[in-house]
Parts: structure tokens; C-alpha cells; sequence
């Protein structure tokens, strides 16, 4: 893809992205040529609107500040018993456990309390508090500076205006439940075609025999002490700033997969990895209520911290690695240009206007190096915006191999525990790395 | 009606089109020839040389670089990661997953691209800023390539300013800068902040004295003279640190034993810009001074500059010029006029001479003297240096408002003769003068004068005034005359400034306008402007003519000047047009004219103190000549200076141009 394509293939993609925000509030977007044009109805009227600030926000700033919880919601909290009957999801959620539902109710009465603020009238995540958010209703966006008339606006990754929608949807919530469905039944048919898949991933050829599930002559395996079990995979999406001479920013989302133990008496297993979720989980069902068991929940987030300090450091290290190439090519060039200016004025017959030159010059190199290394320092920052759970149901079994000997009864051979994910179709088995 | 000219009155056409450059005669390229970088220092030389010239080392081809660098230590990277715990609200709400995933893709989209796309371009005021390709790409290329250490080198009047405003706009909006110190001479400050809030919504606080400097502003413009201060404001600004520094007018810098020269290497900064399209004077190392600035040591030490790259004849004259080419090209960006699509209108200037009748006259040359007497004796009798200033002032403004209107001074009478510190005869005296000048309202010779300009160009015409009095009765008078006038000033709120300028365009034939009403307006529908009185600042002339005279303005442009015989604003329009020639200039050339007047005050400031060194009227025409040989001198040296840009313009090769094709 060469570099036209390459830029309009990302106008599409942003443009998209605008277009599915603004129809998901309930607005109209259309692409036209070299614009889109965005239409959000009506401007609510208890809305007053500001004037832009003169010194900039630091793009980017202004949607982390957003995130520091639902804090900067207030306004909008005392909305929420209001839409919560819109929230048809969370109705349906019968499945909540009682003490769930406590937390709810105790949780409704904190915010209700909470005073009333004037944009109380503006359902969070209506196409009226997008307007206010963009403080006007009707837009004619371009992507490229060539395109930039008056009375359009350029967009581009990282304008303030995309920083507006991220928290025109940050502020309507930042947690998501969903569950997974259970579309696979354990069985040693169910088993057999999920090893069979994993060895075709591996490319590597099905051993049976190993895996617990081939009965020799006189046996038979059999799938014993079943029972059912919840995984979850939990998302969480960070930001990270890079900042050194240039700012870089990166989305990160890490993926913590928490299974408790194969066997039975085998501790929860919690592994993470840069990942995003499936794009399925649009389609599955929301659990707005529940929350990630209190019991596993740290042990989720530390691990996605960890994860997504590594990924950090090591893109703030392959910035530094480049940075400081230039950096040691600079500094030789100061060392070698004031050394040779100093030395000048030490040749010379000394006085005591020699002698402070010098000194300002030795204080100047000082500055000067201090400024070099200023330049190559990487700083990264960041914070998790937002998770999503997956609930995934499985069961725990374990296979059993026992000889088929009528007079003794049946004799258990070997066994195996093992995890089998009924969403995903998938098989964990004691002892597998 | 005709225009009746008196004996003596008379329109006077000045010269225009200043002369331009001539090409460079050096070929370029012509001395190309590959070249060795030293692998120690970076020095650039001859493939014939097998040591650097600078500090030992060896030479080797241009693309090899040091090897074996250490692994970068861990502890230059600080990771500040909040954990995800204390991010995430305990009481989040939930959305449906369709929401999270639209905000997995916002955070995408929302982090920032790199420098090739400048985000300062959607946050820019569209209505006066107009983009041009050849300015977007010297930002990209001072932020990309440059690394934010960068000389902007342009021809006057290809902006500069523009350039330099994108670079901290988009430092500031990417957080890579919180705070941004401007060096200017101190004729430009007010320039300065005026294009940065205009332009970029930015706003800017002029200092002068440490005190302006409470509440730690992170935008700061200073001038040179106060930078280099021992004490309050200099040291105060050199002491804090600062993540960009700008200095307009970078060839202040050309000489290093200067106090400002050391005054900026104090400065601990993490990106700067240098702005001058005369980067040297009078001799190369000059240029080589103003690099060590940007980037010390990138030409070497002074002696070994000299030896390699001056001809030993001529101190302005390069050679091994592929080799500084190089150099040059990673610091150093310079567009010309002829490489960018940056065309305006011509403009063209007159000057209205014209006379007052005998009892205007007179009424003007007594209260001329008894303000002239006010600050010989009283405002010199007070000690109290605030008094002393509040005094003077008010007579400097009194003495404005005599040469605008009748109804102008009448009202700046009537304030002063409330004044409880004057003697009962002074004030008395003061009401005598209000009565005159409001027996003079009907004789008000520039208004008829204005009568007949709008006779003779039949244009729509912008009227700049200084005073709201001055404006009002104008307005009155040409409706009087049946010509369609619509007046325009800061008293109006937005709405009501936007409904007169829609007027204006689609009916009225005669806008007259304050400059402060009119600060941000594009008015290219119409092409003539009248300064119908004189501010004492060129510069703000210039912004009233930047009115109409501007992208967009597809008509050559008239500036019709009103001069009074025997009025100080005939003598400053004198000084204006024949000393600084600020109507026939090109566009940016008064800037560089100015910042070579040999003084720490501004224009208007010098001009007060001629004028004021002059009240007896014997003596104002001395101190006026004697500013005007200042000026003269200051256009002087800036046509010499001009004579180094053909050198400079050889120095220039493909690396250092950020040419692009105007998009406006």
C-alpha cells in the first residue's frame, strides 16, 4: 500500500469510527466526497456554551482527567436512576445474586442523594449530550488540511474533537460485563475434536494416548466428577504517553485469562497478554450488574499492571535506544567544541577576562549537557480507562480410564483432570503447560 | 459634489514596488562534492581529508555511524503507570458492549499521530489564519526532522511568525511544552501577543517588569533589553526554565560577547526557534554564532569555521559551500518569495495634503502650546513619578485627539477640567477650550476632507479613527451627506460587530472603524483604507492596512493617508512615509527596519520623547529631525543588511527549503 492509500485508508477508518459514535447516540452521519457531515438535532437548551480555552489542554489530557473515575460524572450521576429503566439489559438480569443486588440498590441510594446538577435534563449518552459535549449540532468534518474551508472542521487521530467523543462514551460508563455463551457440551466426542484442533494449531499430530483419551483393549474412558465452573477474561484498555522529544500515544489493551485450577486442589491461574477482545462480544449478553468476584479481582488487575509495564518499558526502550544515539553524537560534538574553546583561551596570556570566559564557558557546556540529557529522558505514563469481562462457563472433569472387567468391577486405570470451555470449545488438561 | 482644493492641498501618490533582491550568482551544486562526517563529532569535510578538522577523529563516509554505543541504562526511563485499581472507579457503571467497543476504537483514534500531521491546524482560528503549504511543511520539518531546534530563515513576509506560532501551538497541545518564552525587540511585543491570540488563540503576557511575572504566566513574551537586565525580569526569566524559547529577530544574537547573546545561552530550554530572514550582517561567522545558539559546536569552533568555510578575502563570502550546505541543511530552513505561492495585490499610498481653515488653525496651535506648556511646568513640576506619567500621558492623548476631531478633544477637554488637582484658571481655561472646539465642529476640515476622498475613489472604504467621539460624529456627518456609513468599535458585542460587518459588505459603501474594533476582521471585500488619524505606532498602521491588504484580497490596495499642514501627525506621517517608508515597504520589512533602531524603546516610546524633548515648538522640529535621522540610518543598515540575503540565498540548497505549493 503506498502512501495515498495508506492516508485514506485511515480517513476511512476514522471517519467510520465518528459516523458509528454519532449513529450510536442517535445522530445522523453522511459521507459525502471529501466530507462528513454530521447532524445531532437539537441543541439543549439549559446548555451554555464556552468559550474555547486560550491556553491549550494538552490533547489527550482532557479525556484521561475524564477517567479518574465516574468523579467528573457527578453531573450526570443523578441521571442514571432515571435511564437505568432504559438499560433493558440490566433488567433482564436475574441471575444476580442477592448481595449483588444489595450493592445495586445501596449504590442507587448513595447517587440519588447526590444534588442535581443543571444538565440533570441531558440523558448521558443521548445524541443531546453529544451536542453539548461538541457544543454545536451540525458539522461538516474533513480529514485533510487541503479540504479546510470556513465553517469545516479538520479532524484528524488525536483532534480535540476525538477526544470529545471518547468522553462523550467514557462518561457513560467504564466497566462492561458480558457472558459468553455456552455453545459446546462436554463430552469425550466434544474432547476428542478440541485436541484434535489443537494439535492441527500446533502442527502437530494427535496423540490420544497421552491426552487420557484412548482405551485400550477391555477399557473404556469415561468423563467422571463433573462439575460446572466460571472463567473470565478480563480486558482492561490503558493508555499510555510516551513522552520524550516527540509524545507518542498507544492504546493498550491486555487480556488477564483467569481459570481457576484444572484439578481440583490446583490454585487459580491467572496469565496475561496484549490482546483485544473478540469482536463477538457485541453480541453477547450483558451482565450489567455483576462485577468480577471481589476474590479475583486484584489478583486480574495486578496482573494486567505487570503486563502492561513490560509492554511499556519495552516501547520506551526502543524510543531510548534511538534517542540516545543522537544524544551520544551531540554530546561528543559539545565536548569537542567547547573543549577546543576552551583550550583557545587558555593559550591565551591569562587575565582575568580569560579566566571568567572560561568559567562561562564550562558553566554553559554544564547547561548544555544538562539540556542533552533532558532530551533523552522517556517518560510513560498511563492509566487503564476501562474493563470488560467475559464471563465463560466451563466444567471441570476429570477422564477416567477404566478396564471393563465384569467380575471385578470396574477398575480405574488412569485419570486426568481437566478444564473444558464450553464458549469456546477449548480443553485444558492437569499438568499441561 | 467636487473636491475644492485649497492653495497648497494635494493628493500625493508615493513610490511603490521596494526593490527586490537579486538572484544569487553562485550556481548552486556547483561546488558539490562528496563528503566524510568525522565518526566522533559529526564534523562534515572533504573526502580528502582523513582527520577531523575540529577534534581528531576519523573521518569516514557520510551514512557510518558510531558503533558500539552502550545499552541504554534503565533509569533514563521513568514509567509513571497508575495501577489499574486506582484508575478504575469501584462504582463504574456498565455499558452494553457495543459502547465499549466504540471506546476501545476512541482510544485508538485518539492518540496522537506523529509531527506529519499538525494538530495545530484544527485548533487555529480559521478566520484569520491562512494556511500555506510552505509554512505547514517548515513546521513539520522544524518538529520532525530538526528535532525542535531549527533557524526559520524565510524571506520577510512569507510568516514567520505563522511558522513559529504552529511549532508552539502544536508543542503546547501535544503537553510537550507547558511553558514558551519570546525574545523580540521590544518594538514587536505587542505585535507579538496580538498575532499569537489572533492566529492561535493563544495568549501571551508581554513583560517588562518582574512584577508582570506574578502568578508564573507560561507564555511570555519579553524583549531583548529586558532578557539581558542584571536584575527584576531578565534574571527572573534566565533563572526559570523554559521548554520552548523563540527569539524573533534572531540576528540580535550575531555577535556572542553581546549581553543578550549571553543572556539566551543562560536560558535552560528544551526546544527553540530562531526567527531572521538576515541570520548575518556582515560577516559569515555571525551566522555561525547564531547556530551555536541551536546547536553549539555544529560548525566548530570560530577559528576552525573561519579556516574552513569563510573566504579569506571576503568575511561574508562561503566556500566549501556543499559542506556547509549540509551543515546548514539540519538546522536551517529558508523559503523564497519566488518558491512559494504567497502573492498579495500590490498596494499603492497616498498622502491628502490638505489645510485648516484659519480659526481651526489657530484654535490648534494655541492648545497645541498650552499642552506643550503643561508639560514643561506642571507635569515637570511633579515628582511623584506616577503622576508625572498619568499627566503626560493624558496630554500626549490630548494632543491626538486635537489633530482627530473637534468632537475628540472637546471630550478629552472636558475629562481633564474635572481634574480636582488643576488651578481654578486651568480649568477654567479648559472650558473656554471646549467651547471653541465645539463652535469648531462645523468647520472640521478632515471630515471634509473624507467627503471628497470618498468622492474621488468610489469604493467601498474602511476609515480607521482613534476615537469613539471621532467616529460617532463621522459617521453622522457622511449619513448627513447621504453616503451609506456604518461606524464599528470595541463597544459592540460580537453579535452586533458581525451584523455591521454583514452590512457593510452587502450595502454600505463606508465603514469607520477603532483598530481595536476592528482587530481579527478580514475585510479583502474592500481595498481602500483611510487613516483618517495617526496612531504612533507603525505597527498598528500596518495592522489596519493588514486589514484588507491580505490573503484573499484579490484588488491592489489603496492607503490614503490624511496629512494636516502644520499638525505633529503631518510630521509623524512625514517620518512614517519618507524616513521608515512604511507605506512602500515590503510586507515585513518594517519589522527588521525597526529592530535596527539602536535603542531599547519602542518607536511610539522614542516618538513620545522627541515629542516631548520638543514642546517649545522651536525645538520639536529638532528632535523630530533628529529621530528621523534615526530612522533613516535604521533603513540604512537594514539595505545593507539586505545585500547579506543573496549570500544567504547561496547558502540554501534543496535540504533547507520547506517549499511547498500555497494552498490558500
Amino acid at each position: 500500500m503506498n502512501h495515498a492509500e495508506s492516508d485514506a485508508a485511515g480517513i476511512a477508518v476514522l471517519s467510520q469510527f465518528i459516523a458509528d459514535v454519532v449513529t450510536h447516540a442517535g445522530g445522523k452521519a453522511k459521507r459525502e466526497g471529501a466530507t462528513l457531515t454530521l447532524d445531532l438535532g437539537e441543541m439543549p437548551v439549559e446548555v451554555e456554551v464556552e468559550s474555547p480555552p486560550l491556553v491549550p489542554t494538552p490533547v489527550g489530557e482532557v479525556a484521561a482527567s475524564s477517567e479518574s473515575g465516574e468523579a467528573s460524572s457527578q453531573a450526570v450521576a443523578a441521571t442514571r436512576a432515571a435511564t437505568r429503566d432504559t438499560d433493558a439489559p440490566e433488567k433482564e438480569d436475574e441471575s444476580a445474586s442477592g448481595e449483588e443486588a444489595g450493592e445495586d440498590a445501596a449504590e442507587d441510594a448513595a447517587e440519588a442523594d447526590e444534588p442535581e446538577s443543571p444538565v440533570s435534563k441531558v440523558v448521558p449518552g443521548s445524541i443531546e449530550d453529544l451536542a453539548r459535549r461538541l457544543r454545536r449540532t451540525d458539522f461538516e468534518l474533513v480529514f485533510r488540511s487541503e479540504d479546510l474551508t470556513p465553517g469545516r472542521d479538520l479532524v484528524a487521530d488525536g483532534s480535540p474533537l476525538i477526544h470529545r467523543l471518547e468522553e462523550f462514551l467514557a462518561e457513560q460508563g467504564s466497566r462492561c460485563y458480558v457472558v459468553a455463551p455456552a455453545t459446546a457440551r462436554l463430552s469425550l466426542k466434544a474432547l476428542d475434536a478440541a485436541a484434535e484442533a489443537a494439535a492441527a494449531e500446533e502442527g502437530a499430530p494427535l496423540d490420544r494416548a497421552s491426552l487420557g483419551l484412548l482405551a485400550g483393549k477391555g477399557e473404556r474412558v469415561r468423563l467422571e466428577d463433573r462439575e460446572d465452573a466460571l472463567g473470565y477474561d478480563l480486558y482492561v484498555l490503558y493508555r499510555i504517553r510516551i513522552r520524550a522529544l516527540e509524545r507518542e500515544d498507544r492504546s493498550v489493551c491486555v487480556r488477564v485469562e483467569i481459570r481457576p485450577g484444572v484439578a481440583p486442589d490446583e490454585a487459580i491461574d491467572v496469565t496475561a497478554c496484549v490482546l483485544d477482545p473478540p469482536a463477538e462480544v457485541a453480541d453477547w449478553v450483558l451482565k450489567g450488574r455483576r462485577r468480577l468476584p471481589e476474590a479475583v479481582r486484584p489478583l486480574g488487575l495486578k496482573a494486567a499492571d505487570t503486563c502492561l509495564a513490560g509492554h511499556a518499558r519495552q516501547a520506551a526502550t526502543e524510543i531510548q535506544t534511538k534517542l540516545r544515539h543522537t544524544a551520544q553524537d551531540d554530546l561528543k560534538r559539545l565536548h569537542a567544541y567547547y573543549a577546543g574553546q576552551i583550550a583557545e583561551y587558555m593559550r591565551r596570556k591569562s587575565s582575568d577576562i580569560n579566566l571568567i570566559r572560561i568559567e562561562e564557558l564550562e558553566a554553559e557546556r554544564e547547561l548544555r549537557i544538562t539540556e542533552l540529557i533532558r532530551s533523552a529522558e522517556v517518560r510513560v505514563g498511563g492509566e487503564a480507562l476501562s474493563t470488560l469481562v467475559v464471563e465463560r462457563p466451563i466444567q471441570r472433569a476429570r477422564a477416567v480410564r477404566r478396564s471393563k472387567d465384569e467380575d471385578e468391577g470396574e477398575e480405574e486405570l488412569a485419570s486426568r483432570w481437566l478444564l473444558f470451555d464450553r464458549s469456546r470449545g477449548t480443553v485444558e488438561w492437569e499438568g499441561e503447560v | 459634489m467636487s473636491t475644492r482644493l485649497t492653495p497648497g492641498e494635494r493628493f500625493e501618490w508615493l513610490e511603490t514596488a521596494a526593490p527586490r533582491l537579486p538572484a544569487p550568482t553562485v550556481e548552486r551544486g556547483a561546488e558539490a562534492e562528496p563528503a566524510w562526517r568525522c565518526r566522533q563529532c559529526g564534523w562534515l569535510d572533504s573526502i580528502r581529508e582523513r582527520e577531523c578538522f575540529r577534534c581528531g577523529g576519523p573521518l569516514g563516509p557520510e551514512q557510518r555511524l558510531p558503533e558500539g554505543l552502550p545499552p541504554p541504562p534503565e533509569d533514563g526511563i521513568q514509567l509513571d503507570l497508575r495501577p489499574a485499581a486506582d484508575s478504575l472507579a469501584a462504582k463504574a457503571r456498565s455499558v452494553d458492549p457495543a459502547t465499549w467497543l466504540l471506546r476501545r476504537r476512541a482510544a485508538e483514534r485518539s492518540r496522537l499521530p506523529g509531527f506529519e500531521t499538525l494538530l495545530a491546524l484544527a485548533e487555529v482560528n480559521t478566520e484569520t489564519f491562512h494556511r500555506f503549504a510552505h509554512q505547514q511543511a517548515v513546521a513539520r520539518k522544524a518538529l520532525r526532522e530538526m528535532g525542535g531546534a531549527a533557524l526559520l530563515a524565510d524571506e520577510t513576509g512569507l510568516g514567520k511568525t505563522i511558522e513559529a506560532g504552529l511549532v508552539i501551538k502544536e508543542l503546547l497541545l501535544r503537553g510537550l511544552a507547558q511553558t514558551v518564552l519570546v525574545v523580540v525587540p521590544a518594538s514587536l511585543g505587542l505585535q507579538w501577543q496580538e498575532e499569537m491570540k489572533e492566529k492561535f488563540r493563544l495568549d501571551f503576557v508581554v513583560v517588562r517588569e518582574g512584577r508582570d511575572l506574578k502568578g508564573n504566566p507560561p507564555l511570555v513574551i519579553v524583549s531583548y533589553a529586558g532578557l539581558r537586565s542584571e536584575k527584576g525580569v531578565g534574571k527572573m526569566l534566565r533563572e526559570r526554565s523554559t521548554d520552548l524559547l523563540v527569539c524573533d529577530e534572531a540576528h540580535h544574537l550575531k555577535n556572542r560577547s553581546t549581553k543578550q547573546y549571553k543572556a539566551v545561552g543562560q536560558i535552560q530550554k528544551k526546544y527553540v526557534l530562531l526567527l531572521s530572514a538576515t541570520p548575518f550582517h556582515n560577516k559569515l561567522v555571525e551566522l555561525k554564532n547564531l547556530l551555536d545558539v541551536l546547536k553549539p559546536g555544529l560548525l566548530g569552533s570560530t577559528r576552525a569555521f573561519n579556516k574552513q568555510y569563510v573566504d579569506e578575502k571576503d568575511p561574508r563570502k562561503p566556500r566549501n559551500l556543499h559542506h556547509l550546505r549540509a551543515l546548514l541543511g539540519e538546522v536551517m530552513i529558508r523559503n523564497r518569495r519566488s518558491e512559494v505561492a504567497v502573492k498579495l495585490p500590490p498596494r499603492r499610498a497616498v498622502v491628502y495634503h490638505v489645510s485648516l481653515a484659519p480659526e481651526e488653525q489657530a484654535f490648534y496651535d494655541e492648545l497645541s502650546e498650552f499642552i506643550g506648556n503643561e508639560v514643561r511646568t506642571r507635569a515637570a513640576s511633579y515628582h511623584h513619578e506616577q503622576s508625572h506619567g498619568s499627566y503626560v500621558l493624558t496630554l500626549i492623548n490630548l494632543q491626538r485627539q486635537l489633530c482627530s476631531s473637534p468632537q475628540a478633544v472637546a471630550s478629552g477637554l472636558r475629562n481633564l477640567s474635572q481634574n480636582d488637582a488643576l488651578p481654578v484658571d486651568v480649568v477654567e481655561q479648559l472650558r473656554t477650550y471646549v467651547d471653541r472646539a465645539d463652535q469648531l465642529g462645523g468647520l472640521w476640515r478632515k471630515a471634509r476632507a473624507i467627503e471628497e476622498i470618498v468622492e474621488k475613489f468610489p469604493e467601498k472604504i474602511v476609515v480607521f479613527c482613534e476615537f469613539r467621539a471621532t467616529i460617532r460624529h463621522l459617521v453622522d456627518r457622511l449619513k448627513a451627506a447621504g453616503i451609506p456609513a456604518l461606524s464599528f468599535h470595541g463597544g459592540h458585542g460580537p453579535q452586533e460587530r458581525a451584523r455591521r460587518i454583514q452590512r457593510f459588505r452587502e450595502e454600505g459603501r463606508i465603514l469607520v472603524a477603532s483598530r481595536a474594533g476592528a482587530e481579527g476582521l478580514n475585510l479583502q471585500f474592500c481595498s481602500t483604507v483611510v487613516n483618517f488619524d495617526l496612531p504612533w505606532n507603525p505597527m498598528i498602521v500596518e495592522q489596519r492596512i493588514g486589514r484588507v491588504h491580505r490573503l484573499g484580497q484579490t484588488r491592489p490596495v489603496k492607503v490614503v493617508n490624511i496629512s494636516v499642514k502644520g499638525t505633529i501627525e503631518a510630521r509623524i506621517l512625514e517620518l512614517l512615509t519618507n524616513k521608515l517608508k512604511l507605506f512602500t515597504a515590503v510586507l515585513g520589512e518594517v519589522d527588521l527596519i525597526l529592530g535596527s533602531l539602536h535603542s531599547e524603546k519602542s518607536f511610539e516610546e522614542l516618538l513620545r520623547e522627541a515629542w516631548l524633548s520638543g514642546t517649545s515648538s522651536s525645538k520639536l522640529d529638532a528632535s523630530l529631525e533628529s529621530f528621523g535621522e534615526a530612522l533613516e540610518q535604521a533603513r540604512g543598515e537594514y539595505d545593507e543588511i539586505k545585500q547579506s540575503e543573496v549570500i544567504l540565498d547561496t547558502l540554501v540548497g534543496q535540504a533547507t527549503s520547506a517549499t511547498g505549493e500555497g494552498d490558500a
